[in-house]
């Protein structure tokens, strides 16, 4: 209950500014020199004191890296990133690892506060959510684990992972996204510095919703996260991923990497709620978000669905993707994707039907308002061997403005007569009819807006966990301020 | 890559090797820029984006040759041809056949003049459509069309002239022992306010290969209504790839149905570009894969002003390894506001070797708008099946009567009767085809 009021009181806050996270806290990083070479990875590896296949592991795919090219295909612009000028590692400076959130740098936990996360709280607060949250590349403090632990749950930071449970990250690190996947999955390979790990043993329905929230602090260091989740036969996780960064001046790159393994009957639910700081009016100092998401229904029944709200990032490109393995296996993909100003979205979805009767739904809903470009971007393709398989996917764009851009580019590849795919999209805008009838009520042209978007995006709005949606309905209106009038 | 080099050098070869005679100075610079624009894009490949799913290399492996600068005297083959009765143009190997076409006594208000003939007269609406770069930039194949030409027809239609009948171009090619290579080029004008009908027929006699690589031009002036229908019917182990530029003015209506069955690989692409408002402008078609054939409709629609309306709808069946391919784009600009645009791509896959690759896409500058898309792919309505069997009726003939009738559904968007009975017959014919296979195969 206490956690509901606040998070109203929190989200009530959300709405009284445009950007309130535009801070930098300053806390002393301990940097990796800049640029990117054998060294820098090297030393990441050194002060993450991992063993030696993860650090062979890195070299690879710095070396498989070194033959890549930035791909082009997507409908995004931006100034070519220039890997030489980025801090690849930087750490709050911690003389020794925390046992408990008293031994936290103070300064960081002020940070946590005003982004709405009371970490000491939280852990006061009825066991809702477990946060592990991630500022910097390292993390700093993840909270409720004994209380997992009792249910056999493994929740820590992947550097810890690699560190406790080798023989796990040994066998499924990079089994969903193989090193040499793409450009930037291939440089996340390489010089992950952080990210969240994730253990459901047979049987366990995680007790508690699982949350890391994401944060880039220090000037120039790109975040390359890595995630990793692991469902054994008949287990079930709702995980939950929120961001936010502060304001600044220049683009910082972040390609993280999320890789999720359903077994038997397992289910994974994963949701991200992105708010990182798009960059001013005419973009300047946005995030660039190059993500790679990708989980495969390795078993029979599994199921994995991705919810996304991303209303934040200057460039966005973005691609949960199913593999649906196992016979009867379920992939899901939920998503409202906002961009205004000169944000640029291209973000969707691959689903990969290969064993028999999979099933996959994919609900997109991209609005795009000031000057902004959202592209969704999706495959749908059905192997022979996959008997009944079905898809249905829908694909809503709505503009705001006439100086935006909606496009949409489904790729539908089907080698099973018995298959049966079903695409629809749509265009359209707000109608007259529509912002009338709200301002008859007296509501402001701006809350009709957001009433009516939100209106737009339910079918989405309403897979995420209750946690997020609240937040997650005042960030479309946020996302949306002077878009119109 | 120095083999696909010397591919594509061999084929631009085959190509440029042609020529129309009598041609004025300014045409040999337009095959120029044709080639540079080839050799600087090359032969596409599964990377290039618009090609993704039709690749070419069969294409580069062949060694194509000129045809012979005299016509073959072949018969046409009526039995391929679409039957109906209309103004005949007879092309053989991408050369005009003059004595078998109708190039005098037409109606009032049509003109049909060789291409070459029509390159004379200075400053026409060929040498306009020969010198519009946009009809080659970035399109490889156009390009290499373009840089060896080997003929065809200019049809102008005057302002406010109504043809009731069918203009039907015919495009045979002969395939040989040794297989030719063939650009046919024609330019259609539709005066304002006038009415016309074209039927295109693209057929081969004999065994063998061929390569039929055509770009048609077609404008249609302020209100006018032109009715443009094709029949790809090529020689099963043919190479048909058509590219159809299309411009309308205001108030235009363009509905253009394309029927594909034969060749090995053929690609029909029309790139619509709607500049005016109120158009009606539809592309629509049905496709019929078997064996090894791989079946390719692209089509470009740009929404340039406002309140014009665009349909499109596309069924295929894909039987064997037969591979379908579809992809459609609109574009709307910024100032086309009150665009309502419709895509469909509806395909049946008959065979477990069958393959059906869709890719819809919309990309939307405007506000306004009301687009949308929809693609479908999958096997027979089971409760349809039941339907037809409770009654009685074999299961192999109930399917073959929704395959049937699937399809012909699509021939309601074809305007006129006796194209559609003609487009009908060619279905008919596909699915006796197939019926003789499934005996033979039981």
């Amino acid at each position: 209950m206490a956690a509901t009021v606040e998070t109203i009181e929190q989200v009530e806050q959300l709405g009284t500014e445009k950007y309130k996270y535009g801070f930098v806290t300053d806390i002393e990083s301990e940097m990796a020199p800049k640029g990117l070479s054998e060294e820098v990875i090297r030393f990441i590896s050194a002060k993450k004191e991992e063993p030696e296949w993860m650090l062979e592991w890195r070299l690879k795919a710095y070396e498989h890296f070194k033959t890549m090219e930035e791909p082009d295909w997507a409908k995004v612009e931006y100034t070519p990133i220039d890997l030489s000028d980025i801090y690849y590692y930087a750490a709050p400076k911690i003389k020794d690892r925390p046992n408990s959130l008293d031994e936290v740098d103070p300064e960081l936990l002020r940070t946590y506060e005003k982004l709405g996360i009371p970490l000491k709280e939280q852990e006061v607060l009825a066991g809702v959510v477990a946060v592990d949250a991630v500022f910097d590349s390292v993390s700093v403090a993840t909270t409720y684990r004994k209380k997992l632990a009792e249910y056999g749950v493994i929740f820590c930071s992947i550097s810890e992972a690699i560190k406790e449970h080798p023989e796990l990250v040994k066998k499924y690190l990079g089994s969903v996204v193989p090193y040499s996947d793409n450009y930037f999955a291939t440089l996340n390979c390489a010089v992950f510095t952080d990210g969240s790990f994730v253990y459901i043993p047979k049987g366990v329905r995680c007790p508690m919703e699982l949350s890391t929230y994401f944060r880039i602090n220090a000037e120039n260091t790109g975040q390359f996260e890595r995630t990793l989740i692991i469902a054994e036969e008949g287990s079930y996780v709702s995980y939950l991923e929120g961001c936010t960064a502060p304001q600044r001046d220049e683009n910082q790159l972040h390609a993280a990497v999320v890789e999720l393994v359903a077994m038997k009957e397992a289910e994974i639910k994963y949701s991200t709620v992105q708010n990182w700081y798009p960059g001013d009016d005419t973009g300047a100092g946005g995030i660039y978000n190059f993500v790679t998401k990708r989980g495969a229904c390795r078993g029979d029944s599994s199921k994995i669905s991705w919810t996304q709200v991303e209303t934040g990032s200057a460039v966005t490109w973005k691609y949960p993707s199913c593999i649906l393995q196992g016979d009867n296996s379920v992939g899901e993909f939920y998503s409202v994707a906002i961009t205004n100003n000169a944000q640029q979205a291209d973000t969707g979805t691959k689903m990969i039907h290969i064993g028999k009767n999979t099933k996959s739904t994919i609900i997109s809903k991209g609005i795009s308002a000031g000057k902004a470009d959202n592209t969704y971007r999706g495959l749908v393709k059905v192997l022979p061997g996959a008997e009944g398989a079905r898809n249905y996917t829908q694909c809503d764009s709505l503009l705001i403005g006439d100086q935006c851009g909606a496009h949409t580019v489904p790729y539908i590849e089907s080698r099973n007569p018995s298959a049966r795919i079903e695409h629809e999209a749509t265009t359209s805008k707000i109608s007259e009819d529509q912002l009338f009838y709200c301002s008859q009520r007296g509501l402001s042209e701006e809350d009709a807006v957001s009433i009516i978007v939100n209106g737009f995006c339910k079918e989405v709005m309403k897979e995420l966990p209750m946690e997020f949606a609240v937040e997650a309905q005042k960030l479309i209106g946020i996302s949306l301020e002077g878009s119109v009038g | 890559m120095p083999n696909d080099m010397a591919n594509d050098n061999a084929l631009l070869k085959a190509f440029s090797a042609m020529h129309v005679d009598g041609a004025p100075d300014w045409f040999g610079a337009v095959t120029a820029a044709g080639a540079e624009t080839f050799e600087t894009l090359g032969l596409p490949t599964n990377r290039t984006e618009a090609w993704k799913y039709t690749s070419l290399r069969g294409l580069g492996g062949l060694a194509f040759a000129a045809p012979s600068a005299d016509l073959e005297p072949v018969e046409i083959p009526r039995d391929s041809v679409a039957d109906i009765k209309g103004i005949e143009i007879v092309l053989v190997n991408g050369r005009l056949d003059e004595s078998r076409s109708a190039l005098d006594n037409l109606p009032v208000g049509l003109a049909i003049t060789p291409l070459s003939k029509a390159m004379e007269r200075d400053g026409g609406a060929v040498k306009h459509a020969l010198q519009d770069e946009s009809a080659i930039d970035g399109l490889p194949l156009a390009a290499l069309s373009t840089a060896g030409i080997t003929g065809g027809v200019l049809i102008e239609v005057a302002r406010n002239a109504d043809i009731a009948k069918p203009i039907h171009i015919i495009s045979i090619g002969t395939a040989g022992d040794e297989p030719v290579a063939f650009a046919p080029r024609n330019v259609v004008w539709v005066g304002a306010n006038a009415k016309a009908t074209l039927v295109e027929s693209h057929v081969g006699v004999g065994e063998g290969s061929y390569f039929s690589n055509s770009v048609t031009h077609v404008t249609v002036e302020d209100e006018a209504i032109f009715h443009h229908y094709k029949l790809q019917n090529e020689a099963r182990s043919a190479y048909h790839v058509a590219m159809t530029h299309v411009t309308c003015g205001e108030k235009v209506i363009y509905d253009n149905f394309a029927l594909s069955c034969g060749s090995k690989l053929a690609r029909n692409e029309i790139r619509g570009k709607l500049d005016g408002s109120e158009i009606l402008y539809a592309v629509n078609g049905v496709y019929m894969a078997a064996a090894n054939q791989h079946l390719d409709n692209t089509t470009f629609i740009e929404h340039a002003k406002p309140n014009s309306q665009s349909r499109e709808i596309y069924k295929g069946v894909l039987d064997e390894n037969g591979r379908g391919v579809f992809q459609g784009k609109i574009l709307v600009q910024r100032p086309a506001q009150k665009t309502d645009g419709y895509q469909m791509n509806r395909a049946l896959l008959l065979s477990r070797k069958a393959e059906i690759d869709s890719k819809p896409e919309l990309e939307i500058y405007a506000d306004d708008v009301k687009c949308s898309h929809g693609a479908t792919v999958g096997e027979l309505d089971d409760n349809q099946l039941f339907y037809l069997k409770a009654r009685g009726i074999a299961e192999h003939d109930a399917r073959n009567m929704l395959i049937e009738a699937y399809l012909r559904d699509a021939l309601e968007e074809i305007r006129m009767d006796s194209v559609a009975q003609a487009f009908g017959a060619k279905i008919t014919d596909w699915l006796a085809e197939r019926a003789k296979r499934e005996d033979a195969a039981s």
